[in-house]
């Protein structure tokens, strides 16, 4: 009668069951779950998002930064103080500042340089009458418009011979002549820097924001008036200079320089013996990539952490379910469902429920990510908003991972139940 | 029919539970045969192991001594996978407890064995709604089955149990839930597929129920004490020990 019934052992293969078989029954039971279901993957969700969004920031703020380190030239090279080894970065109160005006004029004095700007920076109070404002004074040398370039729009710029002869002069930025002067103006005028009276010589044009400062709220002053006058000190924070040679080469001639200038016998060219850093835009551009490597190193272990947290959410959801669903899992072995067909079950139930939160928490990165670029962009100059294309794939595909993960175990347990004693569960 | 070789074929079967290290003994050596086409009553009292004997006919479970053969193939000899084909493609159950989905609907609920026969999705409706016609319910096709009603529901198990046209179909205590109406309109359509050619093993320890059946094995504490057909039972030798 059953003849075509005969054989006991059929190969089906592993994946015997259809997919949208598969895919239906998975699909129909999150969907029965709704709130549940969507409580469950808010974790992966929210972790997804926060990790695109924040590299999102991240990169654009590294591109911002790039690109103004390229708007000054790729033939800048930066000398600091350092005090050994071979860390680098902004003047900090911890480093001995060693740089003299006179180790500029040692490199002008060697004829290998275009341009030489040595720079002494303060925030000050700075006032006019009953106006008083916070500014960053500037102490600079008459090459710092060919180092840093900028326009004049009124007056003239400090000269040489303002620098030689510490000239109570200033020239200010743009937005503090505005909120110094008003509508009058500046040029001639007097103001006080900290106690000291200064003359108006010039105001500069409108230069926006560079590295996250407002540029245009910068007083500039002779740096010899800076130092002697105004902060007293009589060292500065750094130099800058503009070579037409190779870069590499122009920073050891530097170095020599400088070493005979400090008296340091370094006569192997070890930086780390030096009191001061040689360093070029290059050098810049690889610090910042270094930077931005770290950063995305530690998102990346953030989104590790969510993920994990996330997985284990859904490892328990699906216990439960595993559980609650005991009768019906007993029902579909009784009928003959295979172990290897209830286990691809549930398995794609994890993984749905975790691809689900991937894509949810892609399109809300993404978008947060654009929300965030468009409100940053109004405040800061040249903003541009990056979505990490890497991140949104990868956003994807680590969800369905960790869907595998850990609904295994859950799905293990069900494929592994007794018919009869599922069937009898209450 | 006597001569061919019998659907089932127990010998001296016996099954032991071992929970907690206590092992407890089910079956104390059975033997019967049942050739195809047949209507077996599996009676006793309660606890005497009739689920346990209907679960190792049915590929659900296995037995601990003794030999099952099926068409005269050894089942202890399948594994898990086999065993589970066999449950699959030979076999249909219908559960006192009626065992639906409650959340799907009737349809779903009769398509489901299908799934995993490999039915093609475009052929799984129209069998189904064949299935459920041949318990004359094809108005139910798209109500929920915890909707239904106790007889429903059973009638609707026992399309299920049909779906995938199986050699044998097992029924253990399948009014046990059902009012009397119910539960003889159920023994009704059960004695109709019997008549159209299908073989059933119906647990029960009613004897009305055990009326409808053409055989009654009847066990008591994991031993056969009685198995009469029809037409000893017609002679009045159906109450004997
Ligand atoms: N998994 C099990 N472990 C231990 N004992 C069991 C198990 N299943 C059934 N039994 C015992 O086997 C005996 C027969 O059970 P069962 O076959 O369900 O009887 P019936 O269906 O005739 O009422 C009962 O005493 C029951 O307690
Ligand atoms: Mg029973």
């Amino acid at each position: 009668m059953r003849a075509d019934k005969e054989a006991f052992i059929i190969n089906r293969g592993i994946f015997f069951v259809q997919l949208p078989d598969l895919f239906m029954t998975a699909s129909s039971s999150l969907s029965r779950n709704k709130s549940r279901s969507i409580l469950t993957i808010l974790g992966i969700v929210i972790g997804i998002a926060a990790v695109i969004l924040m590299l999102s920031i991240g990169q654009s703020a590294q591109g911002l930064i790039l690109n103004q380190v390229a708007d000054l030239g790729s033939d800048l090279i930066f000398i600091e103080p350092s005090s050994g080894g071979d860390s680098s970065g902004p003047p900090s109160a911890f480093v001995e500042q060693t740089l003299k005006i006179d180790d500029a004029k040692a490199l002008e004095r060697s004829g290998l340089f275009m341009d030489v700007s040595s720079m002494i920076v303060s925030s000050m109070a700075v006032s006019r009458g009953e106006e008083s404002k916070f500014s960053q004074v500037t102490g600079v040398t008459e090459g710092y418009l060919s180092i840093f370039p900028a326009d004049v729009a009124e007056g003239r710029f400090i000269e040489r011979s303002d620098v030689d002869s510490y000239a109570r002069v200033a020239v200010l930025g743009k937005e503090i002549a505005q909120d110094l002067f008003g509508d009058q103006d500046p040029i001639g005028k007097e103001i006080k820097i900290k106690q000291t009276t200064v003359r108006v010589i010039g105001v500069l044009a409108e230069q926006g924001s560079r590295f996250f400062q407002n540029l245009d709220q910068r007083i500039a002053v002779p740096v010899t008036t800076a130092q002697r006058d105004i902060i007293g000190l009589d060292t500065v924070n750094f130099i800058a200079a503009r070579t037409s040679q190779d870069i590499e080469s122009a920073k050891d001639e530097i170095r020599w320089i400088l070493r005979a200038e400090h008296d340091i016998d370094n006569p192997e060219n070890d930086v780390k013996k030096d009191d001061f850093i040689v360093s070029s835009q290059s050098d810049a551009v690889e610090i910042i990539g270094i930077v931005g490597g770290v950063l995305t190193i530690l998102l990346s272990s953030i989104a590790a952490i969510s993920l994990v947290v996330g997985g284990i959410g859904i490892m328990n959801i699906m216990l439960v379910s595993v559980t609650e669903r005991t009768k019906e899992i007993g029902l579909r072995k009784a009928v003959g469902a295979t172990y290897s067909e209830i286990l691809q079950q549930f398995l794609l139930e994890a993984v749905l429920l975790t691809m689900l939160g991937g894509i949810i928490g892609v399109l809300i990165g993404v978008i947060t990510s654009r929300l965030a670029a468009s409100i940053l962009a109004s405040y800061i100059e040249g903003w541009q908003s990056i979505v990490p294309m890497e991140a949104v794939v990868s956003g994807v595909v680590v969800a369905t991972t960790v869907g595998i993960i850990f609904g295994l175990y859950p799905a293990r347990r069900a494929a592994h139940l007794d018919p009869i004693e599922a069937l009898r569960y209450e | 029919m006597s001569s061919s070789i019998p659907l089932i074929d127990l010998r001296d079967v016996k099954k032991q539970y071992i929970n907690d290290g206590v092992a407890t003994t089910v079956l104390h050596g059975v033997s019967f045969a049942i050739q195809e086409g047949e209507f077996v009553a599996l009676m006793g009292p309660s606890g005497s192991g009739k689920s346990t004997l209907m679960h190792i006919l049915g590929f659900l479970d296995r037995l601990t001594e003794g030999a099952y053969f099926f068409r005269g193939q050894d089942v202890s000899r399948l594994d898990d996978n086999a065993l589970t084909a066999m449950r699959r493609d030979q076999v249909g159950f219908v559960f006192q407890a009626f065992h639906l989905l409650p959340k799907s609907s009737v349809i779903d609920n009769i398509m489901l064995p299908m799934m995993y026969v490999g039915v093609p999705r475009s052929e799984r409706r129209k069998k189904a709604e064949q299935a459920l016609d041949s318990v004359g319910l094809s108005h139910r096709t798209d109500h929920l089955s915890n909707q239904l009603s106790g007889g429903e529901r059973q009638r609707v198990a026992i399309a299920r149990a049909l779906v995938n046209n199986p050699s044998l179909l097992f029924a253990d205590e399948p009014t046990g839930n059902l009012d009397s109406k119910s539960g003889s309109d159920v023994l009704q359509l059960l004695q109709n597929l019997h008549t159209s050619g299908h073989t059933i093993i119906m647990v029960t320890h009613e004897s009305e129920a055990a009326e409808h059946a053409e055989r009654i094995i009847r066990i008591r504490d994991g031993l056969l004490v009685s198995d009469a057909r029809d037409h000893a039972r017609r002679q009045g030798s159906i109450y004997n020990k």
